[in-house]
């Protein structure tokens, strides 16, 4: 089992409710992230992502609005030890894509989508080779056994024996 | 073999070249799919992300009445519209994009993200190695059945005889 500890990203870059869009937009830039977690406490209270600060910043000069008035809360706390496969049935189908990790009421990664990505293809990558190790397996022993019970085989066993 | 037409999105939001920069910002704000691409006629010539917008546009390097080709990635990395799941992944693995406008004789089709390609090649190899498994299941009881009949019933029969 996957856990969330394992793929998650450490390093949270994080704003606050009062910070401006532009200077969240520049955090993100000089970060190359593209969301960053509010938090209140060293706890999440809601995430901003690109669209968000892009909706904010139509017809509007983006030093003038706060954080507050742009940021989602479509995103799900989570704990360092929540499953690969529960992240995945989340994104599927309630389409949440930021998981903030949380643990000791703090703040210590999170999931997002790109995690999530790297992980499937990680994982396909893992079942490809599992898949070709079972084919090779099953194929000697098939044709250890099919060898053995032919006239040939059964002739070298009277013979050894 | 699954191509990606299967998965694409078809209703891509698209704008001409003589469109500026603050359409771009509108139609992406107002569409889930985080980019929008530019067309001349029906051919994709360029795309433009949130990631654009918010490097140009919110931290106030361009003015928002600029042409979208001032900001727009071009040349574009599209991919045909029967292309199998397998390939694409091939290529998203080395292009590292997360859109990829999908084309049929150079006309805009649909759009495939990262995500969903990376998620139906998963499946697809998922079901493929639980069809392969159910196979391999059936040569066991084929083996098992030669290794009684030998045994016990060509014996037997011989017995008789």
């Amino acid at each position: 089992m996957i856990k969330a500890r394992t793929i998650m990203t450490e390093n949270v870059i994080t704003t606050k409710e009062n910070e401006t869009i532009a200077e969240a937009a520049r955090a993100m830039l000089s970060k190359h992230v593209r969301c960053l977690v509010v938090t209140k406490d060293n706890m999440p209270v809601a995430v901003v992502t690109q669209r968000d600060l892009i909706k904010g910043s139509l017809n509007k000069n983006p030093s003038k609005v706060k954080v507050n008035g742009v940021m989602n809360k479509k995103f799900m706390t989570i704990i360092p030890d929540t499953t690969y496969q529960y992240l995945v049935k989340k994104l599927r189908e309630e389409k949440i894509d930021k998981f903030p990790v949380v643990e000791n009421n703090k703040l210590v990664g999170i999931i997002t989508e790109t995690d999530i990505i790297d992980a499937t293809r990680d994982f396909t990558r893992f079942h490809q080779i599992m898949q070709e190790v079972i084919l090779a397996v099953f194929g000697l022993v098939t044709a250890f056994v099919l060898f053995f019970f032919s006239p040939l085989g059964q002739y070298i066993t009277k013979i050894i024996s | 073999m699954a191509k990606i037409s299967r998965i694409m999105f078809t209703d891509v939001p698209t704008l001409k070249k003589g469109a500026n920069v603050s359409d771009a910002a509108k139609l992406i704000a107002s569409k889930p799919h985080g980019c929008v691409v530019i067309v001349e006629g029906e051919k994709p010539v360029g795309i433009i992300t949130e990631s654009d917008i918010v490097k140009n546009l919110v931290s106030k390097k361009i003015n928002s009445k600029e042409k979208v080709t001032r900001i727009m990635n071009s040349p574009i990395t599209s991919l045909s519209h029967d292309t199998t799941l397998e390939k694409a992944n091939k290529i998203i693995d080395t292009k590292h994009f997360r859109r990829y406008p999908v084309i049929e004789n150079e006309s805009l089709v649909g759009l495939v993200t990262e995500h969903s390609v990376v998620q139906a090649a998963n499946d697809n190899i998922r079901f493929h190695r639980n069809i392969q498994n159910a196979v391999l299941i059936m040569f066991v009881i084929f083996e098992f059945l030669i290794f009684i009949l030998n045994e016990y019933l060509f014996n037997f029969v011989r017995y008789i005889v």
